[in-house]
């Protein structure tokens, strides 16, 4: 076994290996190392580190809650993006408190730099530019990390980031070769080890635009899209975007496009068979949107900068796997792309991801202790998901060193409980995204409470520095005075607020009401209450009266939900023992049976969220638990 | 064994039929059953014997006779709870079954929960469910053979149409869901308020429906409350005597004889009718009659059904009109003009076109004639107050009710708030309803999920 390299590697002895500097291994060898882990973090190219391979953008609904969510516990996403914004709008104003979410452009190469540069200035943690060759198992656990270089790193614990890196193709029309993108050679060797040691491995596919040179667009014919100079930004740090913003535009396709397009379907190798992988249907290439919708006329494309100072601009909604001179025959009959430049062709990749029902609800794989999985190899897409799986599996891999349980969000605390919840739980059968619509409690994760519902979780589990415990700490004091002075201050029939109420066509007081009953009325706001009152309101964190007013406005509704929670939590966290004996409850149909001893749910609220599981056989898993002695009769 | 206590329900469907059981399960239902059981072969060796049926009478505190029964013991663990079992089998009528579980629950069980019996069978292991299928399927099915009756078949619709429902609010929350998770694809002008609110109209419609059958079950299972009103001395309690072909109110020419309420049972159509006797309606002095007006009126409140007696031979007088517009909207209404031996004062023709939506008929109810009219115009009025049956889920728990109602307040909410509610509440309001409706199927977990399984089973099956 011994080959001449490994005493070189048993002297650098690491907690935690963290397997690609993508945006997941960032957040992973980042709270790894300021918990107190020695970390290593291998990448292939360390000039590629925390690449946004895709768009050059950051939120959006789900996706905003998430880089918040981020933020309140810890992480490092929010600010990077923070130092780097070109561009922030707030999408979904008006449509209600919790699906509102923070879009932003982000300059690509600045984003890169910097979250790098956030890196090396980490004491505990070492980048080394290696390809991950094969991760030593002894007696079912991590032993150490073998580069393709020959050094043998030991640690305790591998946090494999791979992201579309493992086993990659790139197609691009009918051609395809092995690359991943970046031009960089993926590994294959990895996946392969895995493989031996018990993992199994799928595919999927994704794709990606084109890059056109902006000296080619004629922007006279482009709807442009400007940013908001008031919006916040994503960490709580940001009170207020900068000012100086650059727009983005809008432009649509046509029936001339997408005659082009169905023209030349045979050379898409989805379509001709070439890719075998399944690919998301919420991201859909231009040729599946054309096919799926085909009663559609058009289809909005948005240009986007890749960076401030660079000519290359991203033209979201359009990504194919046609080939380059097809792309660029549909792009010129779209408006204002007439005579446009390519500058990198779209192309789709397919790639290996390990199906995350494989995983604990920690991230650490069943089958190997030491050994967790986060971002795009869990069946995963975009960054924002990314990163908060590996800020959760570099907790958890601290946690896992020091014997603690691990830390595990629940799906009414934080989009992230919904998302592993749904990985681990359910499995993917198309590449994952973060949608509102994904947590069933909606309507308590909002963007503006993340840091109210996660940042005490934060602190306790180590990882939330003063600046930003501060901070929530005073959004948290205002609010919570401001709910309780409002609630007492009263007011009665025919007192002076009613002619205040007239002038907004507010009605009189029938009887005695609080001030906190009065901004409970759609036509009088928080702020405006304050300015009748003269009360000068402090210097705030962000979102700080946005949250005030939401968690008035919207009591009832909030009421409701916290209801039914309530009404479920008792039984959805009835802990199954890992040991189950799925075997001895006979009462349990053959497929639900089957899945369980695959899936070994932690909980009865996990179980019940599994496919092929019915309530029926909840109850009867319910009844074996609450009367163990039920499996030994006859 | 999961519990020691011992329950009893009726266990057959109520309603016509020629026997009726009551059945026990627990440990003390042996005892239990001695105590009300007056058997006449008890003197037989070793009463009593597993499984054999013994000829008896039930009676009650004083010793008398209610109803003659046959009674079996099926002592534990071969029963289908796997506890002991009495199943007392007894005439059909709501009176003897009532009175019959009333005395056992008097002398120590407790009235079963709905699907309790299946429930005790699946917890002390006497269900095997290892084909790989459901516990409410395989009950579902058990019951089926063991009674194969419409009613059964129309529970299959429920779900159907709760099925129907929630797909409806599933439908109209994509787009929305679509609209909120892709804010820059989709237009908010695109979306269309008008649409919305049919759409909810037509869900609330849905839901009313169901509520409708929750009626009827009502009705099948506790009969159809029917008020015999009108003026002092009209003959409303000749009429009773006449419908239910026995004397059971005291008939005297004084008008005001009948001061209290007087009920009796009957069916008609396919429907238990419970009809109530009121004292006559008039302006009096006399305290203990002003009393009975009262609860003429609020019995005919409660009715879902009124029978408007009038005297053929007298004019329609004041009070007449006053006890027609007594009629609610969700009640149906038969004018009886009643002493047709008599010389006539009232033409049948213009009361019925005075009375568009009452049916008119008249009878003698003295002689007993046009009693079969009568009950012809009840049964129609019946059919159109509650919607014909067949076409209606029967069987419906007041579980299903109280989830079906609270499902159809949060669309009532909705459909007059929506101005001020941004759609992301609408859209969470209506994932609530339909979290509701999914109660219904079990298909929603929460802490009392196996109570709630169990309890789609119709009471003592």
């Amino acid at each position: 076994m011994k080959t001449p390299h490994n005493q070189i590697g048993e002297i650098t002895r690491y907690d935690v290996v963290v397997i690609g500097a993508g945006h997941a291994g960032c957040e992973a060898a980042l709270a790894s190392a300021k918990l107190g882990c020695r970390t290593l973090l291998l990448t292939l190219n360390l000039d590629m580190i925390a690449f946004m391979a895709c768009n050059p953008s950051l939120g959006g609904p789900g996706k905003g809650h998430l880089v918040r969510e981020i933020d309140a516990l810890g992480g490092e996403m929010s600010r990077v993006a923070d130092r780097n914004l070109l561009q922030v709008r707030l999408l979904n104003t008006g449509k209600g408190p919790a699906v509102q979410a923070l879009r932003a452009q982000i300059d690509k190469w600045g984003y890169q730099r910097d979250m790098r540069l956030t890196l090396e200035k980490e004491p505990l943690l070492t980048i080394r530019e290696d390809m991950a060759e094969e991760i030593i198992i002894e007696s079912r656990s991590v032993k150490a990390v073998r580069g393709r270089s020959g050094a043998n790193y030991q640690c305790k614990i591998a946090i494999v980031c791979s992201g579309v890196y493992l086993g990659s193709e790139i197609f691009l029309g009918d051609l395809h070769y092995t690359a991943a993108p970046g031009s960089i050679t993926p590994s294959f060797n990895l996946a392969k080890n895995l493989q031996g040691a018990g993992i199994l491995f799928d595919r999927f596919k994704t794709g990606t635009p084109p890059r056109v040179y902006r000296r080619s667009i004629d922007f006279d014919s482009l709807t442009p899209v400007h940013g908001e100079p008031d919006a916040p930004g994503f960490s709580m740090l940001t009170p207020k975007a900068p000012e100086n913003q650059i727009p983005c535009w809008m432009t649509y396709t046509n029936k001339e496009t997408h005659e082009v397009i169905r023209a030349n379907f045979s050379q898409a190798p989805i379509y001709s068979g070439l890719i075998k992988g399944r690919g998301p249907r919420y991201c859909p290439s231009i040729e599946d949107k054309i096919v799926r919708f085909a009663d559609r006329e058009r289809h909005p494309v948005f240009i986007e900068p890749e960076g401030a100072d660079t000519d290359e601009l991203y033209l979201q909604g359009i990504s194919t796997g046609l080939p380059p001179e097809v792309q660029e025959a549909f792009l010129q009959t779209i408006p204002g792309l007439e005579k446009v430049e390519i500058m990198r062709p779209a192309y789709a990749i397919e790639y290996d991801y390990a199906p995350p029902t494989q995983l604990k609800i920690s991230l650490e794989t069943k089958a190997l202790t030491g050994l967790f999985f986060a971002g795009q190899i869990n069946g995963t897409t975009g960054y924002e998901e990314a990163a908060a799986q590996g800020l959760m599996a570099g907790i958890n891999a601290y946690r896992l060193i020091n014997n603690l349980e691990p830390l595990v969000l629940k799906r009414n605390e934080a989009y992230i409980g919904v998302m592993i919840d749904d990985l681990v739980t359910r499995g993917v059968q198309e590449p994952y995204r973060i949608f509102t619509s994904r947590g069933e409690y909606r309507l308590l994760l909002r963007q503006d409470n993340a840091d109210l519902r996660l940042s005490e979780i934060g602190r306790a589990a180590g990882l939330l520095d003063d600046q930003r415990y501060r901070c929530y700490k005073a959004k948290q004091d205002f609010i919570t005075n401001e709910l309780k002075r409002l609630e007492i201050t009263r007011y009665n029939p025919g007192s002076k607020i009613e002619t205040l109420l007239a002038d907004i066509n507010s009605s009189a007081l029938q009887h005695p009401l609080s001030a906190l009953e009065l901004i409970r009325r759609p036509e009088l706001s928080y702020r405006l209450y304050a300015k009748w009152e003269n009360k000068e309101l402090p210097e705030l964190p962000r979102g700080t009266v946005e949250e005030l007013e939401n968690q008035i406005k919207y009591a009832g509704y909030i009421e409701k939900q916290k209801h039914m929670i309530d009404k479920s939590t008792r039984m959805q966290d009835k802990p199954i023992p890992a040991d189950f004996d799925y075997k001895k409850a006979k009462n349990l149909s053959r497929e639900a049976r089957q899945k369980l001893e695959e899936i070994r749910p932690a909980t009865l609220g996990q179980a019940s969220r599994m496919e092929g599981v019915t309530p029926a056989d909840i109850s009867v898993l319910l009844l074996y638990l609450e009367r163990p002695e039920t499996l030994l009769s006859d | 064994m999961y519990s020691n206590d011992t329950i009893a329900a009726i266990s057959t469907p109520l309603g016509e039929g020629g026997i009726g059981i009551v059945k026990l399960s627990g440990n003390e239902s042996f005892n239990i059953i001695k105590k009300v059981f007056k058997c006449k072969e008890s003197g037989k060796n070793d009463y009593p014997h597993s499984r054999y049926l013994y000829y008896g009478h039930i009676t009650d505190e004083e010793n008398n006779i209610v109803d003659e029964v046959l009674t079996s013991f099926m002592p534990a663990p071969n029963t289908y709870t796997r506890e002991n079992v009495v199943e007392i089998n007894c005439h059909s009528g709501i009176f003897a079954l009532r009175t019959i579980l009333k005395l056992v629950l008097d002398s120590g069980a407790r009235l079963a929960e709905p699907g309790e019996f299946t429930k005790r069978a699946f917890l002390n292991g006497r269900i095997d469910l290892s084909q790989a299928e459901a516990v409410i399927n395989i009950i579902r099915a058990r019951s089926e053979e063991a009674v194969r009756t419409a009613a059964r078949v129309m529970r299959g619709e429920l779900s159907e149409k709760i099925d129907h429902i929630r797909k409806l609010l599933i439908d109209l929350r994509a787009p929305i869901e679509a609209m909120l998770d892709y804010p820059e694809e989709f237009d908010i002008d695109q979306f269309d308020e008008n649409i919305l609110l049919a759409a909810l109209s037509n869900i609330q419609s849905n839901i009313c429906n169901l509520l409708r059958g929750v009626e009827i079950n009502r009705a099948f299972q506790e009969g159809v409350n029917i008020a015999i009103i009108g003026r002092p001395n009209v003959g409303k309690s000749s009429l009773l005597n006449a419908l239910l072909r026995q004397q059971k109110a005291i008939v005297h020419e004084t008008p005001g004889t009948t001061r209290d309420l007087l009920e009796g049972y009957m069916n008609l159509g396919g429907y238990p009718l419970r009809l109530v006797d009121t004292a006559g309606i008039q302006g009096t002095e006399d305290p203990i009659e002003q009393e009975g007006i009262a609860r003429s009126r609020n019995a005919a409140r409660e009715a879902r059904l009124i029978l408007m007696v009038v005297d053929g031979s007298a004019d329609w007088s004041e009070s007449d009109f006053a006890i027609a517009a007594l009629k609610e909207e969700y009640q149906g209404l038969v004018i009886i003009i009643n002493k047709a031996d008599l010389e006539q004062n009232i033409d049948q023709n213009k009361v019925a076109k005075s009375y568009p939506y009452a049916s008119v008929v008249k009878t003698s109810a003295l002689r007993g004639e046009g009693i079969e009219t009568l009950e012809l115009a009840v049964a129609e009025q019946l059919d159109s107050v509650l919607g014909s049956a067949p076409e209606c889920p029967v069987v419906v728990t007041l579980r299903h009710e109280e989830v079906l109602k609270e499902a159809l307040q949060i669309i009532v909410d909705i459909l007059t708030a929506t101005e001020h509610m941004p759609l992301e509440i609408l859209s969470t309001e209506m994932q609530r309803a339909w979290i509701k409706l999914g109660e219904i199927k079990g298909e929603t977990m929460n802490d009392d999920l196996l109570d709630r399984v169990f309890s789609e089973f119709c009471l003592g099956k």
